[in-house]
């Protein structure tokens, strides 16, 4: 099976307050659906990455406005995030996104 | 005064022909007097009683199906019995397209084809099959009484009696309807049961209007159509359906209503109980239902919920759980439930507050259809529920604000006060293998186009909606001046689909201020929220133990 790798990189202005969350996993590689693993990078603050690697070959353009889309509404930063997909719906990938978005809030409120 | 109009003297002919073919099929019939015929003399009963081009309804209903009928008409000699012109409401079986294969029937008149929508298209193309017309079931059935009443009709029940009384029990579905057409202008009636018994449960069918009865000895087929395993909804079907109860049911009070097939509307279904009780909205929304007995009903009609529900046909395994819960289903004397499609199509047309459905394919104007190219579906009932009614004349809190907010009406009535029915399309923007759903030309033009229609195969014509649920949101289209404002709406919630990337964000944001629009956020839904787990009932194996054990699902549906 043919396999696509996009990479996304946002720079913005550094993440304030502190961090609590260290590693987060949502998600299922499974048919339509995809994992999203999201890792802290103290190190750079205002940096964030994503690594896609999907199996619908050619719909970078779509990827590259539901994150850009994420990333307006959320604001995540200082973290490297994967994303595996498995022919996912943008339906699926912005829910997933923003199941992600609640997983970073819940642990730092927690 | 000398009348010199021709007088028609002759009031008896069908009559006659009819009689005569059933004193010549008495030579099957086990004993004399009897309406019993073996089984292995059906196809020569076939052959004494249809006539070449005669109209037959084989009895092709959404859930049950003659099957064995069926089979004996594609056996028939087609020098004997050929260009048939099948009325029947569903094409579902192989055995069904054979009888055109074999060049026993020419012509279908019929409303949904989906199980068999390949072959029909290909039979179409072949010229082995030429259709009438494509109806809904209730221009179908009312068309029986008109011009196209069935000269023979071919049905089935569970049981009859030896005076040929039939026991259609929980799937009667369309059997009333065919036999009442059929019989009331003198034609032929033949039933296949599983068995011919003392005495049945109630009498469906009386025994005079069936002339023979062919016990099979098996019960027959019967799909379970409307059987949803909650294991296959997703976070997605979760968030939609979140939407609906809180953005449309509690808005609106939506009180009566028919939900399609798709996993939005079962996700519907299972959250009542959960995120529905949570808004309180017990006793409020969701009491009477024009619907199959949906599986996933029953953690909802468990809690409360549910305070009724008229159903088209039966559902398989669920009948012991119909059969204890008599306050909710229509359960006969006898403590079995009676299913009638027409009556319920009644119901879902004239008498719901909202219909919920799922489709394919939306155009820029909120049309929809189901069509894809080389496949010929049909459409069932959906349209009969999809629609407003214009005879409408009751009415209840939902559809009396719906009519408020449908200001176009004005524009056509004056100041009048009239209400509107729901007709609620859930679609995800894009669907199995990134298909989008949003397109700017549906492929029922094409598909108009190959099969030779006159008009497109549109499923809900966009006027009839009044609400489009995406993942993205809620489209008010009912609310919309114009069509302009419509697509506007529309493109808002189309997501990343070629329509949706064409929305122009001053204009989302203009419609969302009008309330025309809404996001999961404008109606205060955290979208991260929104997980399977919410569902009251996750896998087959949970509904079975809402229900106490007393719906047994069929095998296919069984993991444990």
């Amino acid at each position: 099976m043919a396999l696509e790798r996009l990479e996304f990189e946002y720079l913005g202005p550094a993440e304030k307050g502190k961090r609590d969350w260290e590693y987060i996993h949502i998600g299922h590689v499974m048919s339509g659906d995809l994992e999203i693993l999201a890792e802290p990078m103290p190190h750079e603050p205002g940096v964030t990455k994503f690594h896609v690697t999907t199996s619908a070959v050619g719909f970078g353009s779509v990827w590259q406005m539901v994150i850009d889309e994420f990333m307006a509404t959320h604001k995540v930063r200082a973290c490297e995030i994967w994303i595996n997909d498995d022919g996912a719906t943008p339906a699926v990938v912005k829910l997933r996104l923003a199941q992600l978005a609640k997983e970073m809030s819940r642990e730092k409120s927690g | 005064m000398e009348n010199r109009a021709s007088r028609r003297t002759d009031w008896t002919r069908r009559q006659e022909g009819f009689q005569k073919r059933l004193r010549e099929a008495q030579q099957f019939v086990s004993e004399p007097g009897s309406k019993v015929v073996n089984p292995n003399e059906c196809v020569y009963l076939l052959e004494a009683v249809i006539r070449p081009g005669d109209r037959v309804a084989l009895e092709g209903n959404n859930q049950k199906q003659a099957d064995f009928l069926a089979d004996c008409l594609c056996k028939v000699d087609v020098d004997r019995v050929n260009n048939l012109h099948m009325v029947q409401s569903v094409i579902a079986l192989p055995s069904h397209c054979e009888v055109f294969e074999r060049g026993i029937a020419r012509l279908a008149d019929f409303s949904y084809s989906a199980p068999q929508s390949t072959r029909v298209a290909r039979m179409v193309e072949e010229g082995k099959m030429k259709i009438g017309e494509i109806h809904t079931y209730l221009e179908l059935f009312g068309r029986y009484f008109v011009d196209l009443t069935p000269d023979v009709a071919l049905v089935t029940a569970i049981h009859a009696d030896r005076s040929g009384n039939l026991y259609t029990g929980p799937n009667t579905e369309d059997t009333p309807t065919i036999v009442e057409a059929t019989k009331f202008r003198q034609g032929i009636v033949v039933a296949q049961v599983e068995r011919v018994i003392d005495k049945l449960p109630r009498v469906d069918i009386p025994a005079e209007w069936v002339d023979f009865l062919v016990p099979v000895g098996r019960p027959c087929y019967t799909e379970p159509l409307f059987t949803r395993d909650p294991a296959l909804i997703t976070d997605v079907h979760v968030l939609m359906a979140m939407m609906v109860i809180k953005g449309i049911y509690k808005e609106y009070e939506v009180k009566s209503l028919n939900h399609g097939i798709g996993f939005g509307t079962c996700a519907i279904e299972l959250l009542l109980p959960t995120f529905g009780e949570s808004l309180g909205l017990k006793g409020k929304v969701c009491s009477h239902w024009a619907v199959n007995p949906h599986p996933s009903l029953i953690p909802a009609i468990e809690t409360g919920f549910v305070e009724s529900i008229h159903s088209f046909g039966s559902e398989v395994g669920m009948e012991d759980y119909m059969a204890s819960r008599p306050d909710v289903f229509f359960i006969g004397p006898d403590g079995s439930m009676r299913s009638n499609r027409a009556m319920c199509q009644v119901a879902g047309h004239y008498a719901i507050d909202a219909f919920v459905g799922s489709t394919l394919q939306v155009d820029k104007y909120g049309n929809s259809s189901a069509a894809v190219a080389g496949r010929i579906a049909g459409f069932g009932g959906a349209p009969n529920m999809g629609c407003d009614p214009p005879g409408r004349r009751h009415s209840s809190p939902s559809w009396l604000k719906a009519g408020k907010e449908s200001v176009v009406t004005s524009s056509l009535i004056g100041p009048v006060p009239r209400g509107r029915k729901l007709v609620i399309q859930m679609v995800e923007t894009f669907g199995a293998g990134l298909v989008p759903s949003f397109v700017h030309r549906l492929d029922a033009w094409t598909l108009m186009e190959e099969a030779g229609f006159a008009i497109p195969p549109i499923m809900v014509y966009g006027d009839a909606v009044t609400h489009l649920v995406t993942e993205e949101g809620i489209a008010h289209l009912l609310k919309c001046t114009s069509l302009e404002e419509r697509e506007s709406a529309i493109k808002a919630v189309a997501g990343y689909t070629e329509l949706g990337r064409e929305a122009d964000p001053k204009k989302t944001l203009e419609l969302r201020r009008k309330g025309i629009v809404q996001t999961p956020e404008d109606l205060g839904i955290d979208v991260g929220e929104a997980n399977t787990s919410l569902l009251a009932a996750r896998s087959i194996r949970d509904l079975v133990e809402w229900s106490g054990g007393l719906y047994r699902p069929p095998d296919r549906f069984r993991e444990w």
